[in-house]
């Protein structure tokens, strides 16, 4: 009987030992970062839709590199010396060629998942869809202007966020998707980078949607110091609720939709997306809007969350860029907020002159992140004032936010591409 | 009632389907034009065309709610003179 190599046998540890020290830390990291991942999913501290299972696909992908043949590797990991390379059995990102791609794609489970929903962005319009049938636009509709106002001012952190990474040293291309970050949307974020940054994608969308989980921790703290308790309660003014009619948020939705896409071609998918959510929503297409809001929405998203996790493998996202990402990221939703809020402290003193109350506090829900912010809004002016309730004005911020979200976006996208830029 | 009160119920008894039409006109046309028109310069300076075009689509969008808000207020109106 023939000496057995136990190294052969337990790969994933035999991997771990044969790597270079950084793979190896970086790997027993992301291990450790994908439990921590699903505990604070589980606890409610980050959204648990897309936190369980991103967790479950960053410690099972690091935990599970083995020995593979070369077709399987990731270009220039092959070891000349064994002619064997390290890889999974999940899925290849960065394969390119078409006969390796077809050997791959019958081999690597999720790689269908991934080339077929995820690399062309599918899997965002797709989260978008979902998120359109859930959104009633009648919140826009009934107080356009101040939505609308606040949610451009809710994108500052994508306008200071744009300059500040091309100051830290990323290319134009990388420094646009990681600005999308200021969007605070991550199916937007995602359709952003993966147009616009063909290498940084994968950090770009994972960094977001940490931050993403984030702000409903903590929002509530740059809303505590912006503004003072006295101006948190203020009540809005009681507003009759007459039901805004189908018809009429129809009319809305194509209009917008029609016009946005004609002035942004590139992000003609995400505007097309949204609102086609709204659209069968408001049409009484009950079947569909059931198919939409519900397996289709938390399908996308399950797979979104699985594949966010399953490319956070250790020599893939392991960048030096990952460091920059981190900070501007954290920038780009921080100015976002104050963008919001000082939105809502210019409409607060507008609407005073008129002897009218406005809370500043909606305008924290500009950010997008629909309907987080909007809820994080309301919490922290119920604790305040039990009574007051702006959750209709903050919805109506939110949903302009998804929108202005995209607008920038689509303008960062443009920008790119006719100089030249871009993934595609 | 004033000029400015005569002026404003006058704009609040328009049918719907004007801000409708009027709101979806301005939006489109606002799209095209900024479209048209930023395409004659560098990228560079392209920027400015594009954000007065969202500022024309926003504000068509905003007329053609202001249908759904002439609406809202006849019909509270019309509430308060029932009670």
């Amino acid at each position: 009987m023939g000496e057995i190599d136990f190294l052969q046998i337990f790969q994933g540890v035999a991997t771990l030992a044969d790597s270079e020290p950084k793979i190896m830390i970086g790997r027993v990291v992301l291990i450790a970062t994908g439990l921590l991942l699903i505990y604070l999913g589980k606890k409610g501290v980050l959204e648990a839709l897309i936190m369980i299972p991103m967790g479950v696909g960053m410690a099972t992908i690091n935990a599970a590199v083995m020995f593979v043949t070369p077709k399987m590797a990731l270009p220039g990991d092959v070891d000349p010396a064994t002619g064997l390379a390290k890889g999974t059995l999940f899925l290849n990102p960065l394969i390119s060629e078409g006969e390796k791609w077809i050997d791959v794609l019958q081999i690597q489970w999720l790689q269908p998942v991934y080339s077929f929903t995820f690399s062309n962005g599918l899997i965002a319009c797709l989260v978008f869809m979902g998120i359109g049938s859930l959104l009633d636009v009648g919140f826009v509709m009934a107080r356009p202007f101040k939505s609308m106002f606040i949610a451009l001012c809710g994108e500052l952190g994508t306008v200071i966020a744009f300059p500040l990474a091309i100051l830290m040293g990323l290319p134009l291309a990388d420094a646009a998707a990681t600005a999308t970050i200021g969007g605070a949307d991550g199916p937007m974020i995602l359709f952003a980078a993966l147009m616009l940054s063909e290498d940084l994608f994968v950090p770009i969308t994972v960094v977001a949607y940490l931050y993403l989980g984030l702000t409903y921790g903590g929002y509530p703290f740059l809303i505590k110091a912006m503004v003072p308790r006295r101006i948190r309660g203020l009540k809005m003014p009681v507003e009759h609720t007459h039901a805004i009619t189908s018809g009429e948020k129809l009319v809305f939705a194509v209009v917008a939709a029609t016009a946005l896409c004609l002035l942004f071609p590139v992000a003609a998918p995400l505007f097309m997306s949204l609102f086609v959510g709204v659209i069968i929503r408001e049409s009484g297409l009950n079947h569909y809007q059931e198919l939409f809001s519900g397996p289709l929405l938390y399908g996308a998203t399950f797979f979104l969350g699985l594949l966010l996790g399953v490319l956070c493998e250790a020599s893939i996202i392991l960048k030096p860029e990952v460091l920059i990402l981190l900070v501007i990221g954290i920038v780009a939703l921080t100015f976002s907020g104050i963008g919001g809020l000082l939105g809502g402290y210019v409409l607060y003193f507008w609407y005073k002159r008129k002897g009218i109350n406005y809370n500043p506090v909606i305008g924290i829900a500009a950010v997008s992140c629909v309907p987080t912010t909007a809820k994080v809004a309301q919490k922290t002016v119920s604790e305040v004032t039990p009574d007051a309730i702006i959750m209709p004005h903050a919805l109506g911020a939110s949903i302009s936010g998804v929108i202005t979200s995209a607008i920038f976006a689509a303008v960062l996208i443009t920008m790119v591409r006719a100089s030249g830029g871009g993934a595609f | 009632m004033t000029d400015r009160g005569r002026r404003r119920a006058f704009w609040k008894r328009l049918p719907r389907w004007v801000y409708w039409t009027t709101g979806a006109a301005i939006s489109f046309i606002g799209a095209f034009t900024a479209m048209i028109v930023a395409e004659q310069f560098p990228l560079e300076q392209r920027l400015p065309f594009w954000i007065a075009g969202t500022a024309i689509i926003f504000t068509g969008l905003w007329v053609l709610s202001m249908g759904t808000k002439s609406r809202l207020d006849k019909s509270e109106q019309q509430e308060r003179g029932g009670d």
